[in-house]
């Protein structure tokens, strides 16, 4: 049994249903989604990515004059001012993440939200490395992922892989060629990271063949990029690349006169074999189809691949005019920032919904101070102020929505947090399992119950999964308690969390 | 005392249960409004239909225990006598003195004028719109009395954070409190999640593993921790009470006991008892004299225990009014009786009162809305005057 186009589209490919949202009746519309999703205007990083960059600016002079300042500074005091500083930068980093939600759950672009996220965690970086990674991190995804994934793959290998994020998370910026006049002035060497990433991970694929002396070289090819830290671009050092002529892959790299030059020609080179497109159309497949996804079809998108010079929007193509993308529904567990996506689309979520909640309280004896106002409500006002009053108020943290950033993070994926380089599991076993599972179901009702309102689960479910709903899932949640209790079992079902 | 020391404690009253609301969110939004005058309406929703004949149990109708094997108790095995014939159930035994003092009270087989669909979403529609049928009106009763009361206070909401249930929402002002984010679940809403994933076995499985293995499952089945949240919602509303507001609105989930009733109705029946004595203790004696708490339900059980010591859903239900100033320590309404030919459909208790006249009198009583507006605005088509049972018995 097959599900309607739209039903698949939606659920399969897109974000879910939202009400007033139109899903794509077409491959054509979806491949439309590409373009749209290219125009829109990003919600996120917080106030658009030109004022995301203006942040970093603005936090380098700060943190230059808080340098200066701190020489004259006792350890306390400049503790204090650490601290602040800290706490300006999660702040700040709140911000983004939490406009990042919206821009997944207001976008009628679905699909094309679907594969920001879904390269954003392939080319994964964390806003944990350092400090700065929590300004560079999101305008890393709205300039050097978004923009380019409906383009040639080794473009997209290029402004990713050579953004200042990921030179930072893979220590590209540690790395030094040993010879270079740099390394040898400052006694560095080479460091393999970002060079073995970039085989295992981010083209060829584990085990398809390379070797340590691949790795290696790679990070060879690779010194010299480093990161402008007044500006945070990248930035090639030549005084930092090491020397002579390097093999990757049995390609070689580099002469005489080293240059940036080989760089792109290895990233290059490396997208345009076969294990690297392999790798990359069976990782699209096994997001979007199945955990074991059909091999025609990963043979559709290769094909499309080899004819068009890595086009991804080919290969986007090839996958959604196979056939057998269409079949077998709820193969796949949506990620935890999918299913809440899904779920807050599928509750009509508005921006109010899903902001931060302002700043933490501190707890102090607010009783006590709040007794002496005047009438009833100066005294609850007053109470209040008392209640969001800091210690030392530039220490205030943002609090973040459970519904949406807390949320995703209770759920096994903190947005912009991934463990490791290889980025969120995909696979069904990972995400639906007894602890995910409960914590999915407490999502579902806390959303029932701030966003539900006096909606009717029926109508709730026949919107939110149309033909997808399994008679059982309409039995039960028709048969609920209370309308609360039906829209929560409505987005914990099997089929809410499938796709 | 002077006014000085009033204020003070009226302050000090309502940053208690302003804390509450901070140290541990609601299980429930609840709503509330303000109003002139001295009288207080709370009204408690008991959703997902609970069995008045559980919580009131007609023993020594000889009947009764043919149908209920193992759910029906007798005062040898537990149950608490109340008048001979009726007898509460163990859970809500802390009620006793409540009834001993004459203030509390039971209104045996009621039910709205919903019928023969027995859907809760319905159900509670009809019980918080106050019309006839479904969907019929969009705003709640309560709201709409509120029009009705002269110069009712129209006030910025303190936290809106979630809808106001429907029995209070409409045109006028009504404040809500944002529920509890993590609540606990009730055992009859866990058995719907294993429903749900019952024919999915990667989830039923996951489901088993959340329940006997999960930190969170802890957190989410955790009923014995819930009585304490019954208490803070019943000591906000009852704060709330204390000062300008007049009327509160919250629900009691955990009604729908398909199976294992005996086990299932301990959470839900001792949330209730610990909400109405939390009410009693919060506020002063003279405001409970001019307080009315009434709990209502969508529509009540079977008359028979099912395969699974549980009841399914029925018509015939019970209502549970408290107060400072009530004629209160009885069962109300007529008693249809249990033989086969009195039962509605064969199965269900047959409504001997409309829930509805019931609210209208206790806004007759609180609030002084006229007959007029109570059959036309308030409750649509119902058939309520001054001579109601419900006010001369309540």
């Amino acid at each position: 049994m097959s599900l309607t186009f739209s039903t698949t589209a939606a659920l399969r490919f897109g974000t879910g249903f939202r009400p007033g949202q139109t899903p794509p009746e077409s491959v054509e519309e979806m491949l439309a989604q590409l373009d749209a999703g290219r125009r829109e205007a990003l919600v996120f990083p917080d106030g658009g990515l030109a004022a995301g960059r203006e942040r970093i600016s603005d936090t380098v002079s700060e943190l230059a004059e808080l340098k200066l300042a701190g020489k004259d500074m006792d350890a306390v005091t400049r503790r204090v001012y650490r601290v602040r500083y800290l706490t300006g930068l999660n702040n700040l980093l709140a911000k983004d993440e939490h406009a990042r939600f919206m821009q997944a759950v207001l976008s009628p672009n679905g699909f094309n939200e679907r594969l920001a996220a879904f390269w954003v965690n392939h080319f994964s970086v964390s806003t944990r490395k350092e400090d700065f990674m929590r300004l560079v991190v999101p305008v890393y995804e709205a300039e050097a992922i978004r923009p380019y994934m409906a383009g040639r793959f080794a473009d997209l290998v290029k402004t990713a892989v050579l953004h200042p994020a990921m030179l930072i998370y893979l220590d590209q910026v540690k790395s030094f060629g040993p010879t270079s006049p740099q390394g040898i002035k400052r006694k560095a060497g080479l460091n393999e990271n970002l060079g073995r990433e970039l085989l295992e991970l981010h083209t060829l694929g584990a085990g398809s063949g390379y070797t340590q002396t691949d790795v290696r070289n790679a990070a060879y090819v690779l010194t010299g990029m480093t990161v402008d830290r007044n500006t945070y671009r990248a930035r090639y050092a030549v005084n930092m690349a090491e020397p002579g002529s390097r093999s990757v892959f049995g390609k070689s790299y580099g002469g005489s006169a080293r240059g940036q030059g080989d760089i792109a020609a290895m990233i290059e080179d490396l997208a345009a074999t076969p294990e690297t497109r392999n790798h990359i159309c069976r990782k699209i497949a096994h997001h979007f189809l199945s955990d074991t996804p059909p091999p025609e079809v990963v043979e559709a998108m290769t094909t499309a691949w080899q004819r068009n010079d890595g086009d991804l929007t080919a290969v986007y193509t090839a996958m959604l005019r196979h056939p057998r993308s269409w079949d077998n529904e709820g193969q796949k567990a949506k990620l935890p920032f999918d299913y809440i996506v899904s779920g807050l689309r599928a509750l009509s979520a508005e921006e109010n919904d899903m902001r931060d909640l302002g700043f933490a309280p501190v707890k102090t004896t607010m009783a006590d101070q709040a007794i002496d106002g005047e009438s009833m409500m100066p005294a609850m006002t007053k109470a209040r102020d008392i209640d969001s009053k800091p210690l030392d108020p530039a220490t205030r943290k943002l609090r973040p929505n459970p519904l949406t950033v807390q949320a995703v993070a209770r759920l096994g994926q903190p947005l912009w947090r991934p463990q490791s380089p290889a980025g969120f599991d995909d696979g069904f076993s990972a995400w639906i399992a007894g602890g995910p599972l409960a914590d999915r179901i407490a999502w579902a009702r806390l959303a029932a119950a701030k966003l539900g309102g006096n909606r009717d689960p029926r109508d709730f479910l026949q919107e939110t999964l149309r033909d997808a709903a399994r008679q059982d899932t309409i039995d039960i949640v028709s048969k609920a308690p209370n309308r609360q209790m039906g829209l929560a079992l409505a987005l914990a079902s099997p089929e809410f969390n499938r796709r | 005392m002077g006014m000085d020391d009033k204020m003070a404690l009226s302050r000090r009253a309502f940053l208690t249960s302003a804390c509450c609301v901070a140290a541990a969110p609601l299980m429930t939004s609840m709503t509330l409004a303000a109003a002139p005058g001295d009288k207080r309406l709370v009204t408690i929703i008991l959703r997902g239909a609970m069995d008045g004949l559980h919580l009131v149990q007609p023993y020594a109708d000889t009947a009764f225990k043919l149908y209920r094997p193992t759910l029906a108790a007798t005062p040898d095995n537990g149950l608490i006598d109340l008048d001979g014939f009726y007898g509460l159930n163990a859970y809500a035994r802390d009620l006793l003195p409540l009834w001993k003092r004459g203030e509390l009270s039971f209104v045996q087989s009621v039910s709205t004028p919903y019928r023969d669909a027995r859907s809760h979403f319905d159900g509670q529609d009809v019980l918080e719109n106050g019309g006839v049928n479904v969907g019929e009106e969009k705003t709640g009763w309560l709201n709409r009395a509120l029009s009705t009361i002269p110069s009712v206070h129209s006030r910025k909401a303190i936290d809106v954070n979630t809808s106001a249930e429907l029995v209070l929402s409409g045109d006028n002002d009504v404040e809500v409190w944002s529920p509890r984010t993590d609540l606990a679940m009730k055992s009859d809403e866990k058995s719907f999640f294993e429903r749900l994933y019952r024919n999915d076995p990667q989830f039923a499985r996951a489901m088993a593993d959340a329940a006997v293995t999960d930190f969170s499952a802890d957190e989410l089945y955790a009923d014995d921790k819930r009585g304490a949240k019954a208490v803070d919602v019943a000591r906000l509303a009852a704060g709330m009470l204390m000062q300008d507001y007049r009327i509160a609105s919250f629900s009691i989930t955990g009604w729908d006991t398909h199976a294992g009733q005996n086990a299932a109705f301990k959470a839900p029946a001792a949330e209730l008892t610990t909400a109405i004595l939390t009410i009693r203790d919060t506020l002063s004696p003279a405001v409970w004299k001019d307080t009315i708490v009434v709990a209502i339900t969508e529509f009540g059980r079977t008359v028979r225990e099912n395969g699974s010591f549980g009841t399914d859903h029925g018509t015939g239900g019970l209502a549970v009014i408290a107060g400072g100033g009530i004629d209160g320590g009885k069962v109300i309404g007529k008693w249809p009786g249990l033989s086969e030919a009195n039962l509605l459909n064969g199965r269900d208790l047959m409504p001997t009162g409309d829930v509805r006249e019931l609210a209208a009198a206790m806004l007759y009583r609180q609030f002084d809305i006229s007959p007029d507006s109570l059959t036309n605005s308030i409750f649509p088509g119902l058939d309520f005057d001054r001579s109601s049972v419900y006010l001369r018995s309540v």
